[in-house]
């Protein structure tokens, strides 16, 4: 197994090492779908995207250069594709949306999967996994993804900023605001209480 | 100390602060219980949240992303020569352009060392060529003489083939004919 950190495995990568660039594989895998799966609510999807950004990182490879970290890099990747899924999914929301008559209902507020999880589904998860789960979802798009990449991720302020393109101080913003609005949202958790 | 701003109580909370900073707002929240509820709060959200777990792989993942790589024809770059160019990547590209760059140098090379006058046969005919075992074999045989011998000195020999072949008219180099030179 190849080892050294993810700038010099990325290198070596560069230079057609497959060893490395398992290893890269190896490190980030379970990060990346967790991620996808957070931001989309969908496993299969999640990791179907986890896996288009390992194929665009393999495919770039040559063209890599050092000039952010690696994991910044790739969370980028993953975001960008994450957003466009997003958005792909609005438009088709608004456009079924479309009655009977030609107008347009009121486009549904921005959602990522049905926000009612089916009776499968509430089996399957805990009362506490779905008020969490439901609450991050609500949150706007960017506090959302702040909120994912921060506390799941472990990615700092620096590389939230770059990754989605803001300053350090527009992401303590987004993290305050959405915290402020999951500290409303789980309040039953929150204050010690089982649902 | 007056009481905190919330940002810097969730700053705190989420072990944001270092340093002066942080410890001001620590002995803060010792002494403040509206400061300290509301840092516990923001703590508690950070908590709860830890619940919703990461989601593992399937155990197929790995395979899959490099059938995904192999279907696009990514693959692994030649490490041909990996002396030559320092961290230059030989991808087959590349490697095919050298070659065809190189066969053209040949191929002008030769082009420019060839004699710019076709010579006649004895007899004067039109047919003579510059190769005239290729283009009369049956009239190979006849041309023995010096004059055909100093046809050929200023030839490039190796590189042709129906002189190589013709094995009596390289019996006749070695008998001290003289050395061609590049």
């Amino acid at each position: 197994m190849a080892t050294g950190t993810d700038l010099e495995l990325m290198l070596r990568v560069r230079g057609g090492d497959a060893e490395s660039f398992g290893e890269l594989l190896h490190r980030y895998r379970t990060p990346l779908v967790s991620y996808f799966n957070r931001l989309l609510r969908d496993p299969a999807l999640a990791e179907d995207l986890a896996q288009e950004v390992f194929l665009r990182v393999y495919q770039a490879r040559q063209r890599y250069q050092p000039e952010a970290q690696f994991s910044t890099w790739l969370y980028r990747i993953a975001t960008n594709l994450a957003i466009n899924t997003i958005r792909d999914r609005r438009e088709v929301d608004c456009r079924s949306s479309e009655t009977a008559d030609g107008s347009e209902e009121e486009p549904p507020a921005a959602k990522l999967v049905d926000p009612k999880p089916s009776a499968e589904q509430r089996l399957i998860e805990t009362s506490r996994k779905l008020l969490i789960r439901q609450a991050i979802e609500a949150l706007p798009e960017n506090q959302r993804t702040a909120v994912i990449l921060h506390k799941y991720q472990e990615v700092d302020y620096r590389h939230i900023a770059r990754i989605l393109g803001v300053s350090v101080s527009a992401v303590k913003s987004l993290l305050f605001r959405a915290y402020e609005t999951l500290r409303l949202r789980l309040e039953p958790l929150v204050k010690g209480g089982q649902l | 100390m007056k009481c905190t701003k919330r940002e810097k109580l969730f700053a705190y909370a989420l072990r944001q602060l270092e340093g002066r900073e942080e410890k001001e707002i620590r002995g803060h929240v010792a002494q403040c219980d509206r400061c300290r509820e509301a840092a516990e709060q923001y703590w508690k959200v950070d908590t709860v949240l830890d619940e919703w777990q990461a989601l593992e792989p399937s155990p197929w993942f790995d395979a899959r992303v490099r059938q995904r790589i192999e279907a696009t024809g990514a693959k692994e770059p030649l490490r041909v020569w990996p002396w030559l160019g320092g961290g230059v990547v030989w991808s087959p590209v590349r490697v095919g352009g050298v070659v065809v760059l190189l066969l053209a140098a040949t191929l002008a090379v030769l082009h420019n060392r060839m004699p710019s006058g076709v010579p006649y046969d004895e007899d004067g005919s039109s047919e003579a060529t510059y190769f005239p075992a290729r283009q009369n074999p049956a009239g190979a045989a006849k041309m023995r003489s010096e004059d055909e011998l100093k046809l050929y000195e200023n030839l490039p020999v190796l590189e042709d083939y129906d002189m190589l072949s013709d094995f009596d008219l390289l019996s006749e180099f070695r008998k001290g004919a003289k050395k061609i030179e590049d």
